[in-house]
């Protein structure tokens, strides 16, 4: 084992050696890339990355240009490997770009409503209406009904749609895997949920209440919420320290002065359903890492 | 000789008992859900929910820059396969080589012994090499690798480069051997070397099946390439599982007619080459020998197409390769090692460790192939079935050729409804493989709901319209001759006692291939919905647990292994992809 971690460090330096200077943090990037995690409706997300991309352009100087993120695994990879200098992340997702940033990486701006996030219970509304589910005060009431109930999360690496749902349902004492007559991952996250569980296609599922809130009437109609969890913190912007200290205070200004009385910037913060961004430390995400790090694995056997 | 008479008889149970045992556990092994068609009110909400889909999908978006978008797509997919399918079979070649006994294993006597266990060993990890890169699913590769390169057609392009080179590799090494030595001993006792002996003795007496080969693949191909976008290949893929997952369905229906189109339209070209390389002359529709100048000219005109197609793919994803390598550049390599090198490195501990309870990856991962395994059988069977039922009607020989055995002779409407028959037969069996299995799920999961259950029959779907192909023109191949004997016989007697006695030994290799390609679907199927080994693999290069996503890895090539080590003890050759 030593010897290969040897072999291959020593390949790495040769490429490096290599590479020589290109590859070195440059202070002054000649262009900025950056990526947010698909967590719904991937065409609206390009559009308004897009969208992004021409006001941080503007307000920086620096070109900006998104780049596509097929899953919200590798927005935080790019990150770290240089592919990309800023990324849009998840709670979970943004503790994981600063463990494995190893103290390069770190928090940039958060949104007003990412300080009280939370996630909804969604049911069907024809299982509502025949009795299989019920308003819910307590996630615990679901035990009873649980093995005759398909549930649905969002994305295996979303905090509204898989993390904390599950560390709420582990604390209520329900274990998904073993009691829900069948539980899955819906395809193309919040919106994948919301979908699933209009149609019928599973009874239960949890979201993101940010884009639940946003969703068309008719759909809501048809997934009625049934239990608004708790408040947790999540969303973040992220950024490499390899932007350099000056850049890094450049973008965190840009974000946090984005103005909802002026009509591009009103723009953005709507699409991201933001009243504001605000300043945020690291530490903030501790409780993330905390529930990630002790919820029982079994779900990943 | 009375001896092989009782094995044989002894054995007649065994399979069909051995596949009856293979068909229950797989039951058993899997989550299914009925719902829809166990109670009266399941159903109907399943007939509600198709009804809503199916009410936006018969109205696809045909707004020219959904067109154009479609368009552009259907180039890429083809780009990617072609490109892909060019670089895996120059990459391929070598470790064919490596792979072949002929070339690798020197039978002449006074060898010295150390020299002769080298080479067999060098034999063996060739073949080590080719299991893993056919035994990783493209879907995997994908993953991967869009961690490095991004979510674009070079992704996907070298996706298929790998695991067509894996394929390729096995098979050309496999066609190698398949030759008979005594064909080409007169090489070796004039003094040939091993090398000389393969380029002027062996591979010229594979060429044929070697031309067919790649041909297939590269139709095959064509249909991955179409599908490799949903974890980020870039082409129709990546527009089809954009669409779905944002609920459009109007574009999901236009994203799948141009899949389709493209699909079907290679099915049938390639089907128009295939009919060139019949392998049996005798048959009465092969083509026959061309003089040496035609010959000549036709190679040259093949060669220089084949250079000017791949020349336009390349040009077509010229920007995205750029693009690639210029971000590349900048790449800090440290990092990406986990996700890369980590992989090879499997978390092995067999007895969990204080801090986790449960099972560990090594026992999960034994227990987790079974859903592949199963998704395997069940598809494999149901589709043999489904196609070898709908074999009959598409046959040319038996539709509309059968006077020529039979002697019957037909009025012209009669004629006319067979032929359509033969269409309509074909017709169903190219939609079925036209459709990759992805879209398959897609589609029956709105019945089923999401789950096992859509899967399982995704893939039989899918498996019905390939081999159906590959059954009728076993069948089709049969020489009419041998038909003729089966004296006076109705048409259906000659095809249950004539035809299908000499095609069932090949449409049983056949299937048993598809089950090998069928595991692997399942595998990949994980990653999108089905659960499982690929489902596992996934969600622990999620959870960045890197360790744990190299056991799954490790043992789908074990799967492939122990499948490919099977079909090679029962000596079943394989042609075709």
């Amino acid at each position: 084992m030593k010897l290969f971690h040897t072999v291959s460090l020593a390949a790495i330096g040769l490429l490096f050696a290599a590479c020589g200077a290109d590859s070195a943090a440059e202070p002054t990037a000649k262009e900025l890339r950056f990526s947010v995690i698909p967590d719904f409706n991937k065409a609206k997300l390009a559009d308004d990355a897009t969208k992004l991309a021409a006001v941080l352009s503007r307000k920086l100087g620096v070109p900006v240009r998104y780049e596509p993120s097929n899953d919200y695994t590798m927005a935080v990879n790019g990150l770290i490997a240089n592919k990309l200098d800023f990324v849009w992340l998840g709670g979970k997702t943004t503790v994981d770009a600063i463990d494995a940033g190893k103290g390069s990486v770190h928090v940039l701006a958060t949104r007003d409503i990412d300080l009280a996030f939370k996630s909804y219970f969604i049911g069907n509304k024809a299982a509502v209406d025949g009795g299989k589910l019920k308003q819910l005060a307590d996630l615990a009431e679901l035990q009873p009904s649980a093995k005759a109930l398909t549930f649905t999360f969002g994305d295996k690496n979303s905090t509204s749609g898989h993390l904390m749902p599950r560390h709420f349902l582990v604390a209520a004492g329900i274990d998904p895997e073993r009691d829900f007559k069948t539980m899955g991952y819906a395809e193309g996250g919040h919106s994948g949920t919301l979908k699933a569980v209009a149609s019928g296609s599973a009874d239960l599922g949890a979201l993101n209440f940010a884009y639940y809130d946003k969703a068309s009437a008719e759909d809501r109609a048809n997934a009625p919420i049934l239990y608004t969890t708790p408040d947790y913190v999540d969303y973040a912007w992220v950024a490499h320290d390899r932007l350099g200290a000056a850049l890094k205070g450049k973008l965190r200004d840009a974000f946090l002065q984005l103005d909802p009385a002026q009509a591009d910037d009103k723009a953005i913060l709507t699409a991201w359903s933001a009243g504001r961004f605000v300043p945020a430390e690291d530490e903030l995400w501790n409780s993330i890492r905390e529930v990630r790090d002790s919820l029982p694995k079994g779900f990943l056997k | 000789m009375t001896h092989p008479a009782l094995p044989r008889r002894h054995r007649a149970w065994r399979t069909p008992l051995a596949l009856a045992v293979a068909v229950v556990l797989s039951v058993l092994a899997l989550p299914w859900n009925f719902e829809a068609l166990t109670s009266w009110q399941g159903f109907t909400a399943a007939l509600g929910r198709v009804g809503a889909y199916f009410g936006a999908f018969a109205a696809p978006d045909l707004s020219p820059a959904m067109l154009q978008r479609c368009a552009s797509l259907a180039a890429e997919t083809v780009a990617i396969a072609l490109l892909g399918t060019a670089i895996g079979l120059v990459g391929s070649y070598p470790l064919a080589l490596g792979a072949c006994r002929a070339v690798m294993l020197d039978d002449a006597p006074g060898q010295p012994r150390l020299g002769r266990s080298l080479r067999r060993t060098g034999l063996e990890g060739f073949r080590l090499v080719l299991d893993t890169l056919r035994g990783v699913p493209d879907f995997a590769w994908a993953i991967v690798l869009a961690n490095v390169t991004g979510v674009n057609a070079v992704t996907g392009v070298l996706a298929i480069a790998v695991s067509v080179a894996g394929i390729y590799g096995k098979v050309l090494s496999e066609q190698w051997d398949n030759i008979d030595p005594a064909r080409y001993v007169a090489l070796r006792t004039t003094g040939a070397g091993r090398l000389a002996t393969f380029l002027y003795g062996v591979q010229p007496l594979a060429g044929r099946a070697m031309l067919s080969f790649v041909l297939m693949r590269t139709e095959c191909a064509v249909r991955n390439a179409s599908v490799i976008g949903v974890v980020g290949g870039g082409g129709l893929g990546a527009g089809l599982w954009d669409h779905y997952t944002d609920g459009d369905w109007p574009g999901v229906a236009s994203m799948l007619i141009t899949l389709i189109t493209v699909t079907a339209g290679t099915d049938l070209l390639a089907n128009l080459l295939r009919h060139r390389l019949r392998v049996d002359p005798n048959h009465p529709r092969a083509v026959q020998g061309l003089d040496r100048r035609t010959a000549a000219r036709r190679r040259l005109q093949v060669l220089l197409s084949v250079a000017a197609v791949l020349t336009a793919a390349a040009l077509w994803l010229r920007q995205p390769f750029v693009r690639v390598l210029d971000d590349l550049q900048r790449v800090e390599w440290q990092y990406v090692r986990p996700y890369t090198l980590g992989l090879f490195t499997p978390d092995l501990s067999v007895f969990p460790s204080a801090s986790e309870q449960g099972p560990t990856a090594v026992w999960s991962a034994l227990q987790q192939s079974a859903v592949p395994l199963a998704i395997g059988v069940l598809a494999t069977l149901l589709g043999a079935a489904f196609a070898a039922a709908l074999t009959y009607p598409a046959s040319v020989a038996f539709q509309l050729e059968a006077h020529r055995f039979t002697g019957e002779a037909l009025p012209p409407w009669r004629r006319h409804l067979r032929r359509a028959l033969v269409v309509l037969a074909r017709g169903i069996a190219l939609l079925l493989r036209g459709v990759p299995e992805v879209a398959w799920v897609i589609l029956l999961a709105v019945f089923f709901r999401i789950g096992v259950t859509p899967c399982v029959f995704a893939v039989a779907l899918h498996s019905a319209g390939v081999l159906h192909r590959v059954f009728t023109e076993t069948l089709d191949n049969v020489s009419y001759r041998r038909l003729e004997q089966v004296a006076g016989a109705c048409r259906a007697h000659v095809f249950v006692y004539g035809a299908l006695p000499r095609a069932l030994a090949d449409w049983r290799t056949y299937t048993f291939f598809q089950f090998e390609v069928n595991v692997r679907i399942g595998v990949a199927l994980g990653m999108v919905g089905a659960g499982g080994l690929g489902h596992l693999f996934q969600i622990n290069l999620d959870w960045r647990r890197y360790g744990s996503a190299a056991t799954y890895l490790w043992t789908m090539v074990l799967l492939t292994v122990v499948v490919d080590r099977l079909s090679r003890s029962l000596q079943m050759r394989r042609d075709r992809c």
